[in-house]
């Protein structure tokens, strides 16, 4: 086992991912910052395997990196300089590789596109890349070698004290960083907007609701319960537009997800249709109010709705939307409720689709009025996040209080075993009702504040990925947890706007982010108690299980 | 919460299931009967028309069919939904694309029978074996990890490779539709003496290569050793493996059986629809699950059975009930709420919606 061959199966695991990363064009689009991505990706692999094999001989260890380096940086250099030659004598490597252009292979080998087309050798550039890959791997392989654990015990006698407090500081600091570098504009990713500002706020957010799970129930506590809600009021003022519509992009969402959670996290009916609500409640309002739409010009007198007005309407279709779809599928279990709902969504958005004397098909519903109030207009990113803020806390409430009362307990009870949850006197249909009627309630309100954000909406905003996002923002929040949407919606919402510029990696990230999440902490970021417990008892059962029955 | 009382509300759904349940099927089915019955007594469809639509479906059901098997099989022994199982068959789509266009470098599609219908076959197998590697790939890093988890782990984890592979290929490849050059021998057709039914060989080599396909599945399901292995995993897990089945192999091997089906598919809707694209596997992947969930998930006939059903229905149905074709995946959707909600077995299936999922 610990030969130096056994390097082997990390250095083929390392070209792939140096592979992946080639052809789905970093050195075109980083430029020959890339060579240093694929540095740190080997330097990775490398301290990891080497820290796993700590115990044997420091020159295998370095050796086994050694492989690890030279094998994924030599194919990448091979591969290169094939590709350069194919350039040089103008074969289109981009019909096939759409990525594989000449900036990319000049990236990697230090020249000019304008000299890879003209055939000067890529050789020496190569060196250049194979020598500080190699080096980065051995680096790792040399940085595993120190004595870790003794560095932690010293660590942890010092700062014992420190650490306690700890939860509390770093939001504060977060928070007054923002302070005084958000209204600066410091750039990130050389756009014009703060995103730096954004960013900061976005890990307050995230330490503040980390803050609260770890620190004891008291006087500090309320404390500083009292100053991160203070913060989150004054935040949407201090903020420019571009971060308040960002911001509401994201409240809207955890609107949405809290109404998800109930269905999912709660009553454990797994949705996938859930923008089918979120569609009726922005289509409602929609069509009631914009000037644009058929029912305002065909019902003469008819003048169109408020958005208050628009509220209590969207509630109750969808309402009615929830019960609709719970009645039939009030049988189904588990994947087959999963597949059904994906079917009543994608239903619900052709219809709007086809339906077009009515919806307008692809073209939406335009112009529809932004709500006011008392003859102010609240059209503005600043104040419909104050909106959506409001409405996002209504929600939450209903939803904490739901969780604790009866109803809640039964949804949880039926989650855990419906058979039993029915001998113990709970009625299924009713409770099930009512989660999907919940649930699309507040997809509904979301729907509404959305439409009046959008202005215009179209059939295609209310595709299968909106489902398929709230899914995701809940799981990887912590299914069955309020603060775990919260932190849910800000990593899968509002960190990918900050990262519009690179945003052909956006969904590759967000997909391998959903499969790791999946192995490695399947109880997602901040998890609600109970979850935590179920998911680790089932790994300790699974362990044993599989002690116990060997599989071949 | 008085008014939750079982007693007093069922009478919303539950009134003796099975009599209120064929009461509103019947109703159903009369109201449908009856707009088919208006839709054909004013519009004037000829006979051929409905012969060409009919034609249609069955190529579209020998599609679904070969990508239902994936899921159903994979389904049966892990009850999970491999969301990711349509991208599977769009990379077998981009590798027969690919081959063919190697072959068209060669001139070997436009060349004689011979050459032309190796570089057909050829762009089959090279689908089969892209999407053989991918979902073996697929079950080792996205599923083996998270197989003991709560159910909808897998399910996301599956949803999260669903849309690294499509935007990987989108990545790597282009945006750009990338469009299929039929090879000479299935460029054309055949038309069914002066009746001016016309069907392609494109349309006939998906149906029966399909259909071959499929005898070969079931014979390796029913006949061969690892079959049988399957058959019992599928059964349970636990005793599989004290009976000395290797489940880990078991499961490898039918992820590879369902992506190599998937992969053939590929190339075959590439040849039929002429166009591949990035998120071209993703509908044609939820009709077939639609089509699998139909004939009873978890049975090989089954899935056959619902994927032509679905197919047929698609063509035939937007035109029988009078509306534009776009309806025609609204029809199939509502078809699947249909089954699940009069008979959630599916057609041919064993009781586990209600029982083992």
């Amino acid at each position: 086992m610990h030969t130096a061959l056994s390097g082997l199966r990390p250095a083929l695991i390392a070209f792939a991912i140096i592979l992946y990363l080639n052809l789905v064009g970093f050195p075109l689009k980083f430029g020959s910052v890339a060579i240093w991505v694929f540095g740190a990706v080997l330097f990775l692999i490398s301290f990891i395997v080497s820290r796993r094999a700590a115990a044997s001989p420091p020159a295998l260890i370095l050796t086994k990196s050694l492989i690890i380096g030279l094998i994924p940086s030599l194919g990448l250099a091979l591969l290169t300089y094939v590709f350069a030659g194919m350039q040089a004598s103008q074969i289109t490597i981009q019909d096939v590789f759409a990525q594989i252009l000449p900036p990319h292979t000049a990236a990697l080998t230090g020249l000019t596109s304008e000299q890879v087309i003209a055939g000067e050798s890529v050789v020496p550039g190569l060196y250049n890349l194979v020598l500080i890959l190699t080096s980065a791997a051995v680096l790792g392989g040399g940085l595993s070698l120190l004595p870790y654990e003794k560095l932690k015990s010293l660590q942890g006698e010092k700062t014992q004290g420190f650490r306690s407090t700890l939860p509390l500081l770093i939001p504060l600091l977060l928070f007054a960083a923002y302070l005084s570098l958000g209204l600066s504009s410091v750039q990130l990713f050389g756009s014009q907007e703060n995103k730096f500002g954004l960013l900061l706020l976005y890990v307050f957010f995230g330490s503040s609701l980390y803050a609260l799970r770890v620190i004891p129930q008291g006087r500090l506590k309320t404390a500083f319960l009292i100053v991160a809600v203070l913060a989150t009021i004054a935040a949407p003022l201090l903020n420019d537009q571009f971060q308040n519509s960002v911001l509401g992009f994201v409240t809207i969402f955890i609107i949405m997800g809290i109404g998800l959670n109930i269905v999912v996290g709660f009553a454990g009916l797994l949705d996938l249709g859930y923008v089918a609500f979120f569609a009726v409640g922005a289509y409602s309002y929609g069509l009631l109010s914009s000037p644009t739409s058929w029912i305002l010009v065909n019902v003469p007198g008819f003048e169109g709705i408020t958005f208050w007005a628009g509220l209590p309407i969207a509630i109750v279709l969808g309402l009615m939307a929830g019960i609709l779809l719970g009645v039939p599928v009030l049988r189904l279990r588990g994947d087959y409720l999963a597949i059904v709902t994906l079917g009543f969504g994608e239903i619900i958005r052709l219809i709007l689709l086809n339906l077009r004397e009515f919806t307008d098909g692809p073209s939406g519903v335009r112009g529809i009025p932004p709500p006011d109030l008392f003859g102010v207009n609240l059209g503005n990113p600043r104040d419909l996040l104050f909106l959506a803020m409001v409405v996002a806390a209504i929600v939450t409430f209903i939803a904490l209080r739901l969780r604790d009362s009866r109803i809640g307990r039964s949804w949880v009870a039926m989650r855990e075993d419906e058979t039993v949850a029915q001998a113990m006197g709970i009625n299924l249909i009713s409770t099930k009702l009512l989660a999907f009627a919940f649930g699309a309630m507040f997809a509904s309100l979301s729907g509404v504040l959305y439409a009046a954000r959008q202005v215009n909406v179209y059939p295609d905003n209310f595709a299968l990925d909106v489902s398929i996002n709230v899914l995701a923002l809940i799981i990887i929040g912590g299914i069955g947890s309020i603060e775990g949407v919260v932190i849910g919606a800000i990593a899968l919402i509002g960190l990918p706007e900050i990262l519009r510029s690179v945003n052909e990696y956006r969904v590759v990230a967000f997909g391998a982010l959903l499969v790791a999440m999946m192995a490695l902490r399947p109880e997602g970021l901040l998890p609600s108690l109970r979850r935590k417990r179920e998911l680790h008892a089932g790994e300790q059962e699974n362990i044993a299980r599989r002690r116990k029955v060997p599989s071949s | 919460m008085a008014s939750f009382n079982p007693t007093k509300k069922a009478w919303l759904i539950n009134l003796g299931p099975s009599t209120y349940r064929l009461v509103g099927l019947a109703i159903l089915v009369a109201a449908l009967a009856w707009r088919v019955n208006d839709v054909l007594s004013h519009e004037a469809y000829t006979a051929q028309y409905w012969i060409l639509q009919l034609i249609n479906g069955l190529i579209l059901g020998g599609l679904y069919a070969l990508v239902a098997m994936g899921y159903t099989m994979v389904y049966g022994i892990l009850l999970m939904i491999n969301f990711a199982h349509g991208e599977v068959m769009m990379i077998g789509g981009f590798a027969g694309y690919f081959a063919l266009t190697g072959f068209e470098a060669l001139g070997w599609t436009t060349g004689n029978p011979l050459q032309s219908g190796l570089s057909v076959v050829v762009a089959v197998l090279a689908g089969m074996l892209a999407s053989l590697i991918i979902g073996i790939a697929l079950e080792r890093i996205a599923y083996r990890p998270v197989r003991n988890a709560p159910r909808l782990v897998p399910l996301i984890s599956a949803v999260g490779a669903s849309f690294f592979l499509q935007y990987t290929v989108l990545l790597i490849f282009g945006v750009t539709p990338h469009y299929y050059e039929k090879p000479a021998i299935i460029n054309s057709g055949l038309s069914v003496g002066d009746s001016g039914i016309f069907i392609s060989y494109t349309g006939l080599f998906i149906f029966f290569s399909s259909i071959l396909l499929m005898i070969m599945l079931y014979l390796i399901v029913q006949r061969s050793k690892m079959g049988r292995a399957m058959r019992s995993v599928a059964e349970s897990k636990e005793v599989s493996a004290l009976m000395g089945v290797n489940v880990d192999k078991v499961i490898v091997f039918t992820f590879a059986l369902g992506s190599v089906l998937a992969g053939a598919a590929g190339v075959m809707l590439g040849l039929h629809n002429t166009v591949m694209k990035f998120n071209s596997g993703f509908f044609p992947g939820i009709k077939a699950f639609t089509a699998a969930v139909i004939g009873g998930i978890g049975n090989l006939p089954g899935a056959l059975l619902g994927a032509f059903s679905l197919g047929t229905l698609e063509a035939l149905g937007p035109s029988a009930l009078g509306l534009p074709t776009e309806y025609k995946d609204v029809i199939a959707f509502s078809v699947l709420i249909l089954v699940l909600v009069f008979r959630p077995t599916g057609i041919l299936g064993e009781v586990l919606s209600e029982g083992k999922a």
